[in-house]
Order: structure tokens, then C-alpha cells, then sequence
């Protein structure tokens, strides 16, 4: 028989204080994170509608298969994969080059800063909303654009006729320029931080070496700012497959399928045809694709050995 | 200052802890739990106080802001305490079928008078309240879509009379727009027609009525769709005629596929044809709304509120001959889950909203028209004097007699598969408008997808 010696009772509770002293978290971590997630997944192995709760029973992948045959899927994936290109191509040239703006000295400096971060508090639907009365009818944006199509028939002879928001060109890069609008904040901050860690020396040096501003920019404060960019890069690529309430409030998914992202779709199957079944797998497929990206993102710049671990 | 204590944070915190969990399971409402969609809440809250000091029932009004069935849907499958609620017609079927709601034939049954007022019903409402033989509701507001036009821009462009059937709704508004008509801001309309078009929870109800207006019943008795090879293909030449409208002679508007709030639109004289909701005549011709009403009135120095800028006219048909329109009901459901202990205060508060007060009024059916112009469910109230010396105000009752005696509610409705079908149509018919494919297509595509829609709900 094994007799605990009052140092192995203590070293034993010195070994479990910090678990227990966790346990608290970790219950909530498990109870509002894993249990979600876990119960989710549960559900997109299901055919659960809402509008049949007696008829909910395990079907393993099938909702997966039925959503990768459907071609509303890849039709919603091609419209998520160019309007997150768009978005995080046009949030980090834009941010950045603001960022740059701002690390500069001049008068007023402090209140741009400042107002830089209002799009980012407006929450998704009152953006849309906002840029439903910019575009609409009898917005200003609408009225320039129409103005400049004019101008354009006018100059050149030709026809070509305005359809505003109807047209599913405009629709489209309107949703992403209103995406792009509300990031663009939060990826400055993260570029304006980055561009404060430069060393100072390192400009120094260059301007003795005679490098042009282009070559200080391309040698100097584009590699220190990589790690800001993936940041950025993955924050937004997961914002941009994420992207719904704007498009609930600005276009409702029209004109056609044109504005058909892949969580407006998901946002359907579980809503419209409350096939929570299928938005489950739906969301699922919408992380999976996520993490890709991500993880393609990350191994990229480490095999460039732009990022260290 | 004063420091607190660790022992006695940590017993503040605990109670507070406590405090929130009590929070969270509060006792149940003495009242009639009561919910719907935000409209005109105010005015909700005065029909129920007048309820309350007529019967003594208390009842706990909540308006659910935001998208109601998302908001209802999250409601009732989280099990929320509800006797009654709103239900739109277009949610009906849905419901029924996930169980949220319950039946009233037997609280009918037991209450004569108000059973009574079931054969005062339009055909077209009880239809709509009326799942697997079972009975579900009483009436809220129900109204059909009107043919609206602008007889002062018309007579501008020298007509004196609208155009009856499709085709020659195209030359006249050919003609319209040529005659460069302008708003009562100085723009010229551009395009006389706008329709609504854009993709919503409540889908194309102008493609419904449209179609109706031919006389084409879209469905046969099993819900298989009859198009594209309807008779006469009348659902296509309907589509086309609205294709060629928008992209051939540029008569109706393409933000018809993005604007949502028509009757402002109508307000604000920017259009001389559309479609509207019977109930919105009232607001588009109320000088306290519409531009178009007020120009008006201050042109011929009257101090009166309407104003027949708009007027009302059968919808353009394919044939002369053809009538129709579309119709819809807004009803109030029990829920499945009410409480038996407030089953009788919850049906005397869906009597006295939908049907009779204690005086034997279409109490709240009545306040709603005078108040808002909303239309009812019961046939008599077109004969009642007060309505239609009020009617006349904004509107032309015989017309509004002749048109309700042509609606019909959208066939599928009841199908299980009906939201299906509403997320699916919409796009298609869009891409059609927009001229990505050919109408023949469009429908084609949408009855493939209603066959297999109805193989997977048999």
C-alpha cells in the first residue's frame, strides 16, 4: 500500500492549482466555443428542416454532396473568391498607402487619424444602408455615375445606357467598394503600427546609399511590413467569405445572382428554407475554405521566408 | 475610498451572478403574450388598451423589429412563450408544418358568432387561413395589387383613358415618355413605368399579378407548374412583354429590380404607371405623403388631405377581356405554444382584433382602414357608408368592388416547398429582366426546379 507523503500531497496540488485555476475558463471556452461547434457539425450530418421536425435523422455526408452538386454553391464560391480578391487587394493598396500618409508629419495629423476610424465602428447594415442612399435612385454617387455615362455617350457618339444598381457589374464591385470602405480603417491601424517599428537607421543608411524613395519603400518598409500584410491578408479573407449584412442591406442578393456570396447563400438555406441541415454544412464549407486560404497565405510567405515563426 | 474586500467582492459577485440566472427565468406573464411585426405599433398599443378596458384582459404587446420571420423563426424554435402572433400568408404553410401553430376550429365551433363571421370572409382570405382543412386565423389586413396610373400625366400626353392590354401599354407609354412629362421637381420621367421587382422575403408579387391579370393560372390542382407550355404560353409572352419593356422600348424602369418602397416612388409623382397595394392609393394620393397630392391641391387652392392624383384601373391584360389581380392575407395565429390557462383571453383578443369586439364591430378592422387605409377581409364593410364615403376620398369604390371579385392568392402558397421556391424564382426571373436568358429559359428553368422541388417534399 502506498502511503502519500505530505510532500507528494503538496507537489500533487501544486501540479493541479493551475489546472483548476483554469477549469473555470475552460468550462466557458467548452460550454459557448466547442459545444457550438461540435453541435453544429452534429447538425450538418443531419437532414434537420425545420419545416419537418419530425423527420430529422442522420445522413451522414450528404448534405455536403448535395451542396458541392449544386451549382448555386459554386456559382456563390466564384462570386465569394472574386469579391474577397477584390476586397483584400483593395484594402491592403488602400491602407497601406493611407498608413504611409499618415506616419508623415503635417498639421491636422491626429484628427485624420481620428476620422479614419468611423467607418470602421459603423456597424455592416447601416453601412449598406448608408450606401444604398449614396447609390440608389437619388443618391449622389448614382447621380455622378449616370452624369459621367452621359458625358461619356456625349464625347464619344455612343449609346450606352445607365442601369445604376440593376446592373450586375455595378452591383457587385458597389458591394465590394462598400466592403473595402468599412475595412480599410482596421488594416490602416495594423499598417500605421507596423511602419512605426521600422528603425529609423535603416531610412538613415539608405538616403546615404542614394536609394530613391520607390527603392526605400521597396527594400525597406514593404519587408517589415509582411507580417502586418498576412495579418491583414487572413482577417480580411475571412471578412470578406463572411460578408452578409452588407449585402442583405445593399443589393438583398440581386440583381440576379450577381451579389450571390456564399454566406448570403448560407443565410438562405437556413432562413428562407430553414434547411439548417445544409446551412450547417454550408457554414463548415465556408471555414474549410477559410483555413485553406489562410493556411496557403502562411506558407507562401514563410517559403519566401518573409514571416519567422 | 473605501476598498472592498476580496470575501466581500466575491459575495457581491456571486449574488450578482445569482441576480442575472433569476434574470434569466423570469415568471410568466399574467397577460396574453402578444407578437408582430413592427407597423404602426402606436396604434397597436391603443386597439389593445381599448381591448383591455373593454374585456379586462391584460395583454403583453412586443413588436419584433428587423426581418420577422428570421426574428419569429429564432423565436419559436427557442420555445419563446407566445399565445398569439402575426403570420403573413406567405409564412403560413411553413409554420403549420414546423408546428408552430395551433388550429382554432374548436374555439370556432364553440363560439357561434364568431364562426358567423367566416361566411363575411373573401374566398381569396379564408383560402389563405385555411391549412390541410384546418382553420388557423382570423384576419389582420389583407389587400390585392392595383393597376395605378396618373390620369393629369396622361392627359398631358394626350390620352384620356389608361391602355387596357399589354400591347397597347407599350405604345402609349412609348408615347408618354417621348412627350418628356415631367415630376413635380422638374425631372423628366425617364421611364413611365416602374414595378417592383427587387428580391425580397415577400417575392415578385407585380409577376404574380401580372400573370393573374392574363388570367393564367401559373399551377394546376397538383401544383405542377404549367409553364413555359401553358396554354397560349401566356406566362411567357408575359415575361417577354416585361423583358421588352425594360431593355427593348425602355418603358419601365431598371431599378424596378432594386426598389423596394413602391409607394413612395408613387408619392413622389416620379412614375405614371405601377403597380400598388390597393391600401397604398390612400397614401400615395394623402398630401401629408406625396408631392404629387400636395402639387395638386395647392394648384386648385384646396384645403382637402387626398388628392385623385392617382387612380386605379384593372391591370393590363394580354386580352381586353381578361381581369385579375393578386391578393394576400395578414393573419393572427395561436400558437402551438399557449398556454391552456390563457386559451380563452388569447382567442378573445384574436376576435376582437380579427373579427368583433364586445359591441359586435369589425372594431379593428374598421380603425385600420380609417386610420391607415388598410383593406379587410369582410365583404359587407365594401357596403358600409363610413367606408365608403372614405374610399371615395382616395378612391373609386366601384372600381375597388369590381377588382376585388377577380383576386385570387398565389396557388403554391400552401405548398411545403413554397420558400423553396421563393428564393429560387426571384434570381431567375431577375436574370430574365436583365436579359441573361431568354424567358422561355427562365420559366423552363423554375418549373424544372418545382418538379424537383415536389418530388423531394412527397
Amino acid at each position: 500500500m502506498t502511503v502519500l507523503r505530505p510532500f507528494h500531497l503538496m507537489s500533487r496540488t501544486r501540479d493541479l492549482l493551475p489546472l483548476l485555476l483554469n477549469l473555470p475558463a475552460v468550462i466557458l471556452l467548452l460550454a459557448f466555443i466547442a459545444y457550438p461547434i461540435g453541435i453544429s457539425f452534429w447538425m450538418s450530418l443531419h437532414r434537420y428542416n425545420l419545416r419537418r421536425p419530425d423527420q430529422v435523422y442522420f445522413h451522414g455526408l450528404e448534405n455536403y454532396a448535395t451542396i458541392l452538386a449544386s451549382s448555386e454553391f459554386w456559382n456563390a464560391l466564384w462570386i465569394s473568391l472574386y469579391f474577397t480578391f477584390m476586397a483584400v487587394l483593395l484594402v491592403i493598396v488602400i491602407a497601406m498607402a493611407i498608413a504611409l500618409l499618415l506616419h508623415e508629419s503635417f498639421r491636422g495629423r491626429g484628427v485624420v487619424r481620428a476620422l479614419l476610424l468611423i467607418p470602421w465602428a459603423i456597424p455592416g447594415v447601416v453601412n449598406g444602408l448608408m450606401w444604398v442612399g449614396l447609390l440608389g435612385d437619388y443618391g449622389a454617387f448614382n447621380a455622378m455615375l449616370e452624369d459621367s455615362v452621359a458625358a461619356v455617350n456625349y464625347l464619344f457618339g455612343i449609346n450606352i445606357v445607365y442601369t445604376g444598381m440593376a446592373s450586375p457589374f455595378v452591383a457587385l464591385n458597389a458591394a465590394i467598394g462598400a466592403h473595402v470602405w468599412r475595412s480599410v480603417p482596421f488594416a490602416c491601424i495594423i499598417f500605421l503600427a507596423a511602419i512605426q517599428a521600422i528603425p529609423t537607421e535603416q531610412y538613415r543608411a539608405a538616403r546615404v546609399d542614394g536609394a530613391t524613395s520607390w527603392n526605400r519603400f521597396r527594400f525597406i518598409t514593404l519587408p517589415w511590413l509582411y507580417h502586418a500584410v498576412l495579418v491583414v491578408a487572413i482577417f480580411e479573407t475571412m471578412n470578406g467569405f463572411r460578408a452578409f449584412d452588407l449585402i442583405y442591406a445593399l443589393t438583398g442578393g440581386g440583381p440576379g445572382d450577381a451579389t450571390h456570396v456564399i454566406a448570403w447563400q448560407t443565410y438562405k438555406e437556413a432562413f428562407a428554407r430553414l434547411d439548417f441541415g445544409g446551412a450547417n454544412a454550408y457554414s463548415y464549407l465556408i471555414t474549410l475554405i477559410t483555413m485553406t486560404l489562410a493556411i496557403i497565405y502562411i506558407r507562401l510567405l514563410y517559403r519566401r521566408g518573409l514571416v519567422q515563426g | 475610498m473605501r476598498m472592498m474586500t476580496r470575501r466581500a467582492f466575491l459575495k457581491s459577485s456571486t449574488a450578482a451572478g445569482l441576480g442575472l440566472a433569476a434574470g434569466c427565468n423570469p415568471a410568466p406573464s399574467p397577460g396574453v403574450i402578444f407578437k408582430g411585426w413592427v407597423y404602426e405599433p402606436d396604434l397597436v398599443r391603443e386597439n389593445l388598451d381599448y381591448f383591455e378596458r373593454q374585456t379586462g384582459i391584460r395583454v403583453d404587446y412586443n413588436a419584433v423589429s428587423g426581418n420577422y420571420h428570421d426574428k419569429m423563426v429564432a423565436l419559436h424554435v427557442g420555445g419563446a412563450p407566445m399565445e398569439c402572433c402575426y403570420v403573413r400568408d406567405d409564412d403560413f404553410a411553413e409554420w403549420v408544418e414546423a408546428g408552430w401553430l395551433r388550429p382554432c376550429d374548436d374555439l370556432l365551433a364553440a363560439d357561434p358568432d364568431t364562426s358567423a363571421t367566416t361566411a363575411d370572409l373573401f374566398s381569396y382570405n379564408l383560402s389563405s387561413m385555411t391549412y390541410g382543412g384546418k382553420r388557423y386565423g382570423l384576419p389582420y389586413y389583407t389587400d390585392f395589387n392595383i393597376w395605378i396610373y396618373n390620369a393629369a400625366m396622361l392627359e398631358a400626353a394626350g390620352f384620356d383613358a389608361p391602355a387596357r392590354t399589354l400591347d397597347e401599354l407599350t405604345e402609349q407609354a412609348i408615347k408618354v415618355r417621348e412627350a418628356r412629362i415631367r415630376t413635380p421637381d422638374g425631372d423628366v420621367i425617364e421611364y413611365p413605368i416602374m414595378l417592383n421587382f427587387r428580391q425580397s422575403v415577400l417575392g415578385f408579387a407585380d409577376w404574380w399579378t401580372l400573370n393573374y391579370a392574363s388570367e393564367i393560372s401559373l399551377f394546376d390542382d397538383d401544383l405542377n407548374p404549367t409553364f413555359p407550355d401553358d396554354e397560349g404560353r401566356r406566362a411567357e409572352t408575359v415575361l417577354q412583354w416585361l423583358t421588352d419593356g425594360i431593355n427593348r422600348h425602355r418603358i419601365i424602369s431598371p431599378s424596378s429590380l432594386t426598389v423596394g418602397q413602391m409607394r413612395d416612388h408613387v408619392a413622389g409623382g416620379r412614375q405614371v404607371y405601377g403597380i400598388l397595394n390597393k391600401y397604398d392609393l390612400e397614401y400615395a394620393n394623402n398630401r401629408r405623403n406625396s408631392v404629387a397630392a400636395d402639387e395638386e391641391l395647392k394648384r386648385s387652392g384646396s384645403d382637402a388631405l387626398h388628392a385623385k392624383v392617382y387612380r386605379m384601373a384593372p391591370v393590363p391584360s394580354i386580352s381586353p377581356e381578361q381581369n385579375g389581380t393578386l391578393g394576400w392575407t395578414r393573419m393572427y395565429s395561436l400558437t402551438s405554444r399557449c398556454r391552456e390557462d390563457r386559451m380563452q383571453d388569447a382567442w378573445a383578443l384574436m376576435k376582437f382584433l380579427g373579427a368583433k369586439d364586445a359591441a359586435g364591430e369589425y372594431y379593428t378592422a374598421r380603425r385600420w382602414f380609417r386610420l391607415r387605409g388598410l383593406g379587410f377581409a369582410y365583404r359587407s364593410l365594401l357596403d358600409d357608408p363610413d367606408v365608403v364615403a372614405q374610399t371615395e376620398q382616395w378612391g373609386e369604390i366601384d372600381k375597388i368592388r369590381e377588382q376585388a371579385r377577380h383576386v385570387r392568392p398565389r396557388e403554391n402558397i400552401k405548398a411545403p416547398w413554397f420558400p423553396d421556391f421563393k428564393i429560387y424564382y426571384q434570381p431567375e426571373i431577375q436574370k430574365v429582366l436583365l436579359g441573361q436568358q431568354s424567358p422561355r429559359d427562365g420559366l423552363a428553368r423554375i418549373a424544372r426546379r418545382c418538379r424537383q422541388l415536389i418530388a423531394e417534399w412527397s
